[in-house]
């Protein structure tokens, strides 16, 4: 089993903006700073729980929609709004995974000693994250995906997560910028031809 | 010329928010009717109903920039985002009124999702940011209002990014305004 699981295309996470994502209902908030350096985190804030992928992202920090607490790049609280004077003490913060970006595809682990080797090299471009309403179980044979979570599929690099129980998000990327269409449109047939398999299966 | 107006239901909320995108003062009325009409507008003596129709007249007032006006072929695009709207605003109230909370996310507001998912999808691979072309349109303001109100029927929206960043670009217009259930800034 792998540890890095592919929550999200880069591209969908656009600079300065939080976003949220779920892996088996245990819910992460991605946000990328203006730096371009993307993170993830536990979506709920130290202080009162709000979701932070609600948050907005200011002078590079993620700012809680509720009260205004920020956290900084490595999740420490920066500054706490009703108390502009406090020393935030460094024992606040927020709960954070690791986060790469590679092939145009946000990946996320909740084990830190996990091995980039396990993630592909090489370059892509993203095209479409797609929900197909079946299990990820029944994806993965149907689309002969291996024990990483992800495979080429000649031009397309093909991964899945399962936000939660029974739903699948299949995130395609291109070799090239130009055949992003082409694979967006393959994401379309794919999702298609999944359900209808699903379907199929008796309950 | 005003709106007859009920601040809670979506379709009179897409006519308000496009009258403030478009800089149109446009007075309302409260009118409980319109829970279930829709919004009406009344205007040069008469009544005009539908939020596809209300908003593209508004479009062609003198004070509203030509940048709102309807290119070639859109008419698709209004009215599909019009029926997309009626949807939306269907399950939503059938889902507000509901007596028992319904378990989980109904089947009809997952295919809504899907086909809106899937046209901004392929609009932004090509270079389209909003519906409506170059510009926002009366299709995008009719959009705005199912997308940001699907919270109310509980769609989780981690599953849809193309929505999201629609609802992100269409938050910064000059001139948005929200309603009840659309958070202020996201
Ligand atoms: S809950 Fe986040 S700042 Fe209060």
């Amino acid at each position: 089993m792998t540890d890095w699981f592919p929550l999200a295309l880069g591209m969908d996470v656009p600079s300065e903006t939080a976003a949220p994502a779920r892996l088996y209902g245990k819910e992460i908030a991605l946000w990328r700073g203006a730096d371009g350096q993307v993170h993830a985190w536990e979506d709920r804030c130290p202080h009162r729980g709000m979701r932070l992928s609600f948050g907005f992202v200011r002078n590079g920090n993620l700012a809680c929609l509720y009260h205004g607490w920020q956290f900084g790049a490595d999740a420490t609280c920066r500054h706490i709004p009703a108390h502009p004077e406090l020393r935030v003490p460094g024992t606040i913060h927020a709960h954070a995974y690791r986060a790469e970006e590679r092939a145009g595809i946000i990946w996320v682990s909740l084990n830190e000693d996990a091995s980039l080797d396990e993630l592909p090299d090489e370059d892509a471009f993203g095209a479409r994250s797609i929900l197909v309403q079946a299990p990820l179980a029944s994806v993965r044979v149907a689309l002969a995906l291996p024990e990483e979570g992800w495979k080429w599929q000649e031009d397309c690099l093909v991964a899945a997560h399962e936000p939660e129980p029974g739903l699948t998000m299949l995130h395609m990327a291109s070799a090239t910028l130009a055949n992003r269409l082409d694979i967006a449109a393959r994401a379309k047939t794919t999702r298609d031809h999944l359900e209808a398999l699903n379907e199929k299966v008796p309950a | 010329m005003r709106l007859r107006d009920w601040a809670l239901d979506d379709r009179c909320y897409a006519v308000r928010l496009g009258a403030s995108l478009m800089g149109v003062h446009l007075p309302t009325i409260t009118d409980a009717a319109a829970l279930e009409t829709g919004p009406v507008l009344e205007i040069d003596g008469g009544c005009l109903r539908g939020p596809a129709d209300i908003l593209q007249r508004l479009t062609s007032l003198p004070e509203v920039s030509r940048d709102w006006h309807l290119g070639i072929g859109e008419e698709r695009r209004d009215a599909w985002a019009e029926s997309a709207l009626e949807q939306l605003s269907h399950l939503r109230r059938a889902a507000l009124l509901a007596a028992l909370p319904t378990d989980g996310v109904p089947p009809s507001v997952f295919r809504l999702m899907t086909e809106i998912e899937d046209r901004l999808s392929d609009d932004r691979l090509c270079d389209r940011p909003w519906l409506s072309g170059r510009h926002p349109g009366v299709a995008d303001i009719l959009l705005f209002p199912i997308v940001a109100l699907s919270q109310d029927l509980e769609v989780p929206l981690d599953l849809y990014p193309a929505i999201r960043n629609f609802i992100r670009q269409f938050k910064a217009l000059p001139g948005f305004m929200t309603m009840p259930g659309v958070p202020e800034c996201h």
